[in-house]
């Protein structure tokens, strides 16, 4: 059975169809990437599956229960998303950023009285060395780098010990290195705890960590299946209007988007 | 500021709490013991002689003290409550509009002459018109609001309120009228009976706690909206819960006090840094200093040697406004 699937969405606001009919769906163990140009619908649809927008058609179900029918703070116990930019208002100790993560499991008294348990701590030690950002604990979130950033927002997300990540353009303007660090732990996640569905830019990352892409287009999922057949040249001509050069072996492949194709749409 | 968090030896805001606990009781009783008659404290609060020091002592001053507790803490915690639902430093209470909003129902029945016929007609013009602009607000802002719409209506709330005060001192029948309203408006908390606390006191309590419940969600609001709502709060409802709770609390404080600006918005940023800017932690601490804070003013007024008593919500402008401005230039490379 699936963890997570997504029948017929359709969304819109005002004239503007964002999604139409979108079917997704997401087994443990899996790297789901939501590809796609700007404005395809990669983060509406994302924000859907995280139930932070209803639908205007269509559903979605978790582990077989509609989303909608499911309690809230259940849905946070199972459900961690990761938001676009990573937002951070105020200068938080990362320490007390990953402790937010514990959020879904505590009552108001709790917070209020007793602060984290015994178990919270350790799981929060847990996602803190997983995502190597032992040394940034005492340092306020807005002083620190892009990756290291990210890194305290990932250890946020773990400490929730969610099944399904739900992650929006994580690697966005980091480094290769915490680039490829981001994603190993990603990757780690769905083979370990359940199942990733992450929206990415970056068509090589994609290639290269995801089991499957759905590609969208105007709200549509253009082309779904393994890496190697969804960055066809076709597709990409189709999608993205542009050209790519490949570089493939045996089992890999990458891609290097090269020219814009006049014919574009 | 990020050197002097680690030098600094760790403290706990639970001491930090106590403390200043500590020093809310010790400025009450300072503030029992300030006034024009010279009054043995001891002797007039425990042994129950009615004599007239015991009367000064319990009618007059035990509820001013108590007011400047009240009120401090309402304008503390609603500036807090209010900084963190909008992640904005600069918000405060006056800026949703609930201050100046609940001033105007409390000039209303002023205009009218009510405030002088039924002792409870000004308080409950306050919180009336606190209500009322938590309504348009909703109105306006509908239930499912953006932060920027919110904001917006309170700057509709705030300007159409001030020209309908403004509007009412223009008109006012006679020079008395207008008198007592401008200085109802200025902020006082003299000549204040037991009985405005025990009408103002259950609102601005039910409010308080309405914030505190919400300690939670705005410690998950530091990483936005979404990532609150997927940590599992309801937005829409935990919004509310913060609104109504300042209005309520809001509403009841400047119906008894008048318009004592800058709290709000000062305490909350004095006393951030020290629970490391968790917007929590900052509710309850926020609320003690507050109170403190108008205790001290309170005090202060009574003591400067003026003619006539300066009006307290003048002097909690006069030391809150250039304080501020100082902040906001220390930190103006901060700010968004």
């Amino acid at each position: 059975m699936s963890l997570l699937s997504a029948n017929n969405i359709s969304l819109s606001f005002g004239d503007n169809q964002v999604l139409q009919n979108v079917s997704l769906s997401v087994k443990r163990g899996e790297v789901i990437g939501l590809i796609g140009p700007n404005g395809a619908g990669k983060t509406s649809l994302l924000r859907i599956l995280a139930n932070l927008q209803n639908p205007d058609h269509g559903q979605v179900d978790l582990q077989g229960k509609n989303l909608s029918d499911t309690a809230i703070k259940q849905l946070a116990q199972q459900i961690g998303y990761l938001a676009q930019g990573a937002p951070a208002h105020w200068p938080l100790l990362a320490e007390k950023v990953v402790e937010l993560g514990r959020l879904p499991y505590q009552s108001l008294n709790q917070s209020l009285w007793q602060g984290l348990n015994t178990k919270d701590k350790k799981i929060i030690d847990q996602a803190i060395s997983q995502t190597e950002i032992d040394h940034l604990r005492q340092r306020p979130i807005t002083t620190l780098s892009g990756g290291e950033r990210m890194r305290v927002l990932l250890a946020r997300l773990f400490a929730s010990e969610p099944t399904l990540i739900l992650a929006d353009e994580p690697v966005a303007a980091l480094d290769p290195y915490h680039q490829l660090h981001i994603m190993e732990l990603l990757r780690e996640h769905a083979a370990n705890k359940g199942a990733v569905i992450v929206v990415l830019h970056d068509l090589n990352l994609a290639a290269r960590f995801c089991d499957r892409l759905a590609l969208l287009h105007k709200g549509k999922i253009a082309v779904e299946g393994k890496p190697a057949l969804v960055l066809d040249n076709k597709n990409l001509r189709d999608v993205y209007g542009i050209e790519a050069k490949y570089l493939k072996d045996d089992s890999q492949f990458a891609v290097i988007p090269w020219q814009r194709v006049e014919s574009s749409n | 500021m990020v050197h002097s968090l680690k030098i600094r030896p760790q403290i706990k805001s639970s001491q930090i709490l106590s403390s200043l606990l500590v020093l809310t009781v010790l400025l009450f009783l300072l503030a029992l013991n300030t006034g024009d008659a010279d009054i043995d404290l001891y002797k007039a609060l425990l042994q129950n002689d009615a004599s007239i020091d015991q009367m000064i002592v319990r009618e007059i001053r035990l509820p001013r003290a108590m007011l400047a507790i009240l009120v401090g803490a309402t304008l503390g915690i609603s500036g807090a409550a209010l900084q963190g639902l909008l992640r904005n430093p600069l918000a405060d209470p006056g800026l949703v509009g609930v201050s100046s909003c609940s001033a105007l129902g409390a000039v209303i029945t002023l205009y009218f002459g009510w405030a002088g016929s039924v002792w409870f007609a000004l308080p409950l013009g306050g919180i009336i018109g606190a209500l009322g602009s938590v309504m348009i607000v909703f109105l306006l802002a509908g239930r499912s609001s953006s932060i920027l719409s919110l904001i917006l209506a309170g700057m509709a709330i705030n300007a159409l309120s001030s020209s309908l005060i403004s509007l009412a001192l223009n008109f006012s029948p006679n020079p008395y009228a207008a008198n007592e309203i401008i200085y109802w408006l200025l902020g006082s908390l003299s000549n204040r009976s037991l009985d405005d606390v025990a009408i103002s006191a259950p609102l601005m309590i039910f409010g308080w706690l309405a914030i505190i419940s919400s300690y939670r969600f705005l410690n998950a609001l530091s990483l936005g909206e979404d990532t609150a709502r997927s940590l599992g709060f309801n937005i829409n409802h935990q919004r509310w819960l913060i609104i109504l709770g300042v209005a309520s609390c809001v509403g009841a404080a400047v119906s008894v006090s008048g318009n004592i600006g800058f709290i709000g918005l000062v305490v909350p940023h004095i006393l951030r840094p020290l629970v490391k800017h968790e917007p929590g932690k900052l509710l309850a601490l926020s609320a003690l200093g507050g109170a403190i804070l108008l205790l001290v003013a309170d005090i202060t007024v009574q003591w400067l040697p003026t003619e006539k008593e300066l009006k307290l919500g003048v002097v909690t402008a006069l030391i809150g406004a250039p304080f501020f401005l100082n902040l906001i230039y220390k930190q103006r490379n901060q700010l968004l």
